[in-house]
């Protein structure tokens, strides 16, 4: 029965646990990485020790035994690091990003992957480096007090189970063959933890016992001692030469527990004087639960930050759910105090499908009741679509995430990958905090990844190269995120040696790519970077110049309605940028009219309209002209000339000013009819080569709408405000005829 | 001062029984004034850890009413047995716990037995 509640409890709680456990281990290595900048800072040296100690905690109670003796090395070096003994050298840094790794594929393993064999000698080999590291032939050992036999000193601490009488077991008969092992100086049992006469089930077992007990034997005939009421007695061992850490963490394993600090004393564990001074501190200290408290300044006594303690609190209450699910009492209590919860993405996409036909309908409602000219209809409508458009806003929110997790991922890739190439590369993450939605981030990931060790690969020189050419030798990679109109953009720039044209050249001269001979210009050029089957570098790495990759990174971008761009000065560095929306699902839209087309622009990027104005400025045939704007002059487009559009030219128009980037232009509207939210559905495959469009919409009466992309539709304006620009004008290919509605 | 008997056997198999008849003869004991009653060990020839702690129990209960419990008689089986489970010095008069807050009460064999 109460093996079939525990499996229970571990079936259901593993998978969080092995999702906490790869954030805990992301943030391991993202606090190295960060150490190997700052090696002073003690604050991140806390942080790392925290990690480790709570992936080894919650392995430990999932009974995870290879994680927790794994991890256990590596807590030990990170404790002697803590405490000044151990500096960290770039070596040592590598090892235990190694080791980092290894603990990563340990829980993988234990996630249910097939167990790799292979990698226990690795692990091994990296257990004595670290032993070796931590300095360690046999560790700081807190109990100075040790009888004349040399039996190692294990520490033992029994909980026995509420139902060990009815079973029909005897602690004392237990305890009485653990003595049968070796010799126990003190037995303690936890008293505290017995209720008085009046509350007690006296068929119920509340006995906790803590002892060292100095015995040769080894772990697992200590632990058989227990085996007829292993299933529900909380038993631990600790190992002879366990640090104060080991016991810190026994503390927080056990809960409300006030008197542990005398009762490790008791057993031996740690001497008076330590726990004396943790109670003088104890005394001192604010008010808070008493078992904490102890918690807390005993740890501080013994070296161990008390954020150790907070953290493991959280642990503790797991701990607590457990013990009660394993009583049997709470039966399988849900864990309900939890701050996130997980939800499959597959449904908020459900919902999110449901919520875009039911802004569709909305609108269609809206519509219908303004046609009746009813008020009050019309009114409910527009309160119901308020109430839809507040929905929307927190659903959308639901999937948004900072990009930082996705960067901050990079630390490693660059790290290791500059290492590969005898590179000197600091990454710069600016922006981290910057939210997206959940689907584009995923899709990403890959991309980036590719452009980032191919700016290491390609664009960043060998540090004697980089001093030859007059530059530190130490190159820069930054990876910036901001919002700009209603869109998301990522910036990858290095400092490295650009794009080399004449060499672009020549290879797509001899891939047949561009034709012999013909020289594109510049930002054609670059351009040739991103087509299928290109590869500049001379020496094809194992890394990137498989001549695979910046087609596909560059079609994966466009999938997801974005663009890239890249901007480079020869010797100076390149910059790629891309343009993500923000949301592949819903924006809330500005609605113009032209003719009898609609037409749609982001919102966000909506500066300000001007209303019914007399047309009066002069346009080139591509209906591109200025007007003034408060005295500055303000590139516009005309829509009906850009796009051929089938209608008379109206008296009056109306200009939206929008902002693309750092640029403002107007646009040439017949009409404007105002705030839309937009359910955005992409183009036929027909429309995907159209320029300025990003998607369609369908509108409440049914028609549809096409939405602007600001950024390309900002690109043809800037040409036309600088109409003997540098930049030649590209051959447009625009199908018109397929556009009038 | 009041004195309980305690059985010879203090064992699960038995704890059901004497749990109700220790309360009982707490709640007359632990009235206001009485400052100290005794437990008759001498008749115990075996116990486990049930009863060990239903003892325990009974020792929490007097000392949070305020009422010193002292054991009479002696019982090898019974202070062996707690003993072995590290009780020894809280059963042995010892009533604060093991910081050394609560003074050492000598079992007072004088006076009073049932």
């Amino acid at each position: 029965m109460k093996a079939a509640a525990d499996y229970d409890f571990v079936a259901e709680a593993l998978p969080a646990f092995l999702s906490e456990a790869q954030e805990q281990i992301e943030n391991l290595e993202q606090l190295l990485l960060q150490l190997e900048d700052r090696p002073d800072d003690n604050e991140l040296l806390n942080a790392l020790f925290r990690c480790a100690h709570t992936v080894k905690g919650s392995a430990g109670i999932f009974g995870l035994d290879r994680v927790v003796a794994f991890t256990h090395h590596v807590e030990t070096l990170l404790a002697r690091m803590r405490e000044g003994h151990v500096a960290l050298t770039p070596a040592l840094s590598t090892l235990l990003l190694r080791c980092n790794d290894q603990i990563r594929s340990l829980v993988a393993e234990a996630g249910g992957q097939a167990q790799d064999e292979s990698a226990q000698p690795c692990r091994d080999e990296l257990v004595s480096q670290l032993q070796a590291a931590a300095g360690l032939a046999a560790p700081v050992e807190l109990v100075s007090e040790s009888p004349g036999d040399a039996a190692p000193r294990w520490h033992v601490s029994a909980a026995f189970g509420v139902d060990t009488f009815r079973n029909g077991m005897d602690p004392l008969a237990i305890l009485n063959y653990v003595r049968g092992l070796g010799e126990v100086p003190h037995m303690v049992c936890d008293v505290a933890a017995v209720l008085p006469l009046d509350q007690l089930d006296p068929e119920c077992c509340y006995l906790t016992f803590e002892f060292g007990l100095f015995t040769p034997v080894a772990r697992d005939q200590i632990e058989g001692a227990f085996s007829f009421v292993r299933d529900d007695c909380s038993l631990q061992v600790i190992a002879p030469g366990a640090t104060a850490t080991d016991f810190v963490a026994l503390i927080n394993s056990m809960p409300d527990n006030q008197r542990l600090g005398d009762i490790l004393v008791n057993a031996g564990a740690i001497s008076q004087a330590q726990l004396q001074q943790a109670l003088q501190k104890q005394q001192l200290a604010a008010t808070k639960g008493e078992a904490l408290l102890l918690g807390e300044v005993l740890s501080d006594t013994v070296g161990i930050a008390p954020r150790v303690v907070e953290a493991a609190l959280d642990k503790q209450q797991r701990q607590q759910r457990a013990a009660a699910a394993r009583g049997g009492a709470a039966g399988n209590s849900a864990p309900d105090d939890n701050r996130f919860i997980r939800v499959q993405a597959s449904r908020l996409d459900d919902v999110i499908n449901l919520l875009g036909e039911l802004v569709i309908a909305g609108a269609g409602a809206s519509l219908l009741a303004k046609q009746t000219k009813q008020r009050k209809l019309v009114e409910a409508n527009a309160q119901i679509s308020r109430l839809v458009e507040e929905i929307r806003n927190g659903t959308l929110q639901l999937r948004m995430v900072p990009i930082g997790e996705t960067f901050s991922r990079f630390r490693r890739v660059v790290r290791d990958t500059a290492a590969e190439l005898g590179k000197e590369v600091a990454l710069d993450i600016v922006g981290g905090e910057t939210e997206l939605d959940k689907s584009v981030v995923e899709r990403i990931a890959d991309p980036l990844m590719h452009l980032v060790r191919n700016a290491l690969d390609h664009g960043l020189e060998t540090p004697q190269q980089r001093i030859a050419s007059g530059k530190p030798g130490l190159g820069t990679l930054t990876l910036a995120a901001s919002h700009e109109a209603g869109s998301i953009v990522i910036r990858i720039k290095d400092d490295g040696r650009g794009v080399q044209r004449q060499k672009v050249l020549q290879r797509a001269w001899e891939r047949g790519i561009v034709e012999q001979g013909s020289v594109p210009d510049d930002e054609s050029i670059l351009r040739l970077i991103f087509e299928p089957g290109f590869s500049t570098a001379e020496k094809v790495t194992n890394l990137s110049g498989r001549g695979v990759g910046m087609d596909v990174v560059r079609s994966n971008i466009e999938a997801l309605r974005g663009s890239v761009l890249l901007t480079s000065t020869e010797d100076q560095g390149s910059c790629i940028e891309i343009r993500l929306p923000l949301t592949l699902a819903i924006i809330d839209g500005f609605l113009v009219g032209v003719g009898l087309s609609k037409f749609i622009f982001p919102l966000d990027a909506v500066v300000e309209v001007i209303e019914n104005r007399a047309c009066s400025e002069r346009l080139d045939t591509r209906g591109r002209g200025v007007v003034e704007l408060r005295g500055q002059v303000l590139p516009v487009v005309s829509l009906r000339a850009l796009y051929a559009l089938d209608a008379d030219e109206p008296e009056r128009s109306s200009v939206v000013v929008l902002q693309a980037g750092s640029r403002r232009y107007g646009v040439l509207v017949d009409t404007l009819l105002g705030q839309y939210q937009t359910v955005i559905k992409p183009l036929g495959r027909m429309f995907k080569s159209l320029r300025g469009m990003s998607g369609s919409s369908i509108l409440g009466n049914g028609e549809v709408a096409l939405i602007f992309d600001v950024n390309s539709l900002c690109q043809m304006a800037a040409e036309a405000a600088e109409p003997s620009g540098p930049t030649p004008e590209r051959n447009r290919s625009i199908p018109t005829e397929g556009l009038a509605s | 001062m009041s004195t309980l008997q305690l059985a010879p056997e203090l064992t699960i198999y038995t704890v059901a029984e004497l749990h109700p008849q220790w309360l009982a003869w707490l709640g007359e004991t632990a009235t206001p004034g009485t400052e100290s009653a005794a437990l008759d060990i001498s008749a115990v020839n075996q116990v486990d850890a049930a009863g060990l702690q239903l003892l325990l129990s009974l020792k929490h209960m007097a000392m949070a009413s305020g009422l010193q419990l002292h054991l009479l008689g002696s019982s090898n089986v019974l202070e062996t047995g707690l003993a072995a489970l590290g009780l020894g010095g809280v059963m042995g008069g010892v009533m604060g716990g093991m910081m050394g807050r609560a003074q050492v009460g000598e079992p007072v064999a004088a006076g009073a037995s049932a």
